[in-house]
């Protein structure tokens, strides 16, 4: 479906069609749903979190400018969304981050050892959801969300920058800059693990 | 080239943008350089580790949401009508049978104050007057009767003369 199929989806919802809204949801439910996955971590709040972006979504038609493109809007509702959830969240628990534990570091370390010998397996991954959430949650939360929807959704950097109404150069330097933290974190626990040897 | 260099090309690379030539020269450093491979490495691993959480968006979740936003914002007007009634019918329902009350109460009153002025208006007829003093008097309670005056006969009790 192209952008002006979008157009029309929205129109209809607007003429009070709800079929059009659901056929709306559901081409957009699994980025949606993958953008609040990946941003806040496995939960039982995601769906709940995902079906209010969808509300706000609906709520919010009637003030869409509609000779901009529909999802790069749609993605930023499902984004303003997600850091208002992890602010709520750091109100609520005051944690901003957890170290990993010498015993994550060493997991972390056979799983990067493991893909270099492409000996990693589905039940590697599934068992390691939250080492995985400990590193994300040390990048700040803009350079997060620039490098989750870059590297696992695939957004272009164009498409970034209308998302996150920014420019082009910034969304590509909050990449870099989450990537930068990444090889830091695992540069010190390969560091650690061979000390240990 | 040094590791900070070889780190920015090797962000360049991810992004599919690095020239023919930076390849080489990044390719040079990477073969003297364990940490630097360490690095390409992981962040391969990292975006296939994400991406392995890739979640799955549950049965019935397109259906849920339309459900959720027919609760919030129904297409016509009467079942807001019907929502309004069915959440605020207790409260209402109060406030009704207060004002009701209140409002018997009121004619009950009124009522009463007309049958009062009634009574006495009846007794304005010198006979009936003559039987009150006469009881009044039988009482030890009479204290003479003022001369109703003609303007009274047509009063409410709250009105009249003194």
């Amino acid at each position: 479906m192209t952008e002006d199929d979008d157009l029309l989806l929205v129109e209809e919802v607007l003429a009070g069609n709800e079929d059009a809204f659901r056929r709306l949801v559901e081409k957009y439910e699994r980025r949606i749903f993958g953008i609040v996955y990946h941003y806040l971590g496995p939960g039982d709040e995601v769906e709940d979190v995902a079906q209010e972006v969808f509300i706000k979504i609906y709520k919010g038609l009637s003030g869409y400018d509609a000779s901009k493109p529909f999802a790069p809007w749609a993605y930023r509702v499902a984004v303003n969304r997600c850091l208002d959830e992890l602010r709520r969240r750091r109100l609520r628990r005051s944690i901003r981050f957890s170290e990993l534990t010498p015993a994550e570091e060493a997991q972390t370390h056979r799983l990067l050892q493991k893909f270099q010998s492409d000996e990693l397996g589905d039940d590697d991954v599934a068992s390691s959801a939250q080492i995985l959430q400990k590193i994300l949650a040390r990048l700040n939360d803009k350079d997060r969300m620039a490098f989750v929807l870059r590297e696992v959704e695939g957004m272009e950097y164009e498409q970034l920058a209308a998302l996150m109404k920014s420019s082009q150069n910034s969304v590509r330097i909050r990449v870099f800059r989450a990537r930068k933290k990444l090889k830091e974190m695992y540069l010190k626990i390969a560091r650690s693990q061979v000390a240990k040897t | 080239m040094q590791c900070a260099e070889a780190v920015r090309l090797l962000s360049k690379r991810r992004d599919d943008e690095l020239a023919s030539d930076q390849q080489a020269s990044l390719e040079q450093h990477l073969s003297g350089c364990a940490e630097c491979r360490l690095v390409a490495a992981a962040w391969e691993f990292h975006a296939v580790w994400q991406k392995g959480f890739e979640p799955v968006v549950p049965v019935g979740f397109a259906a849920r949401v339309v459900r959720r936003v027919q609760q919030k914002l129904p297409s016509s007007v009467w079942p807001l009508l019907e929502n309004l009634a069915a959440r605020f019918f207790p409260a209402v329902a109060a406030a009704v049978a207060v004002l009701g009350i209140a409002l018997v109460a009121t004619i009950q009153r009124d009522l009463r104050r007309d049958a009062d002025w009634y009574s006495y208006e009846a007794l304005t007829a010198e006979s009936q007057r003559a039987e009150l003093v006469a009881y009044l008097q039988q009482e030890g309670t009479f204290e003479g009767l003022a001369p109703i005056p003609e303007s009274n006969l047509s009063q409410p009790e709250e009105n009249r003369e003194k």
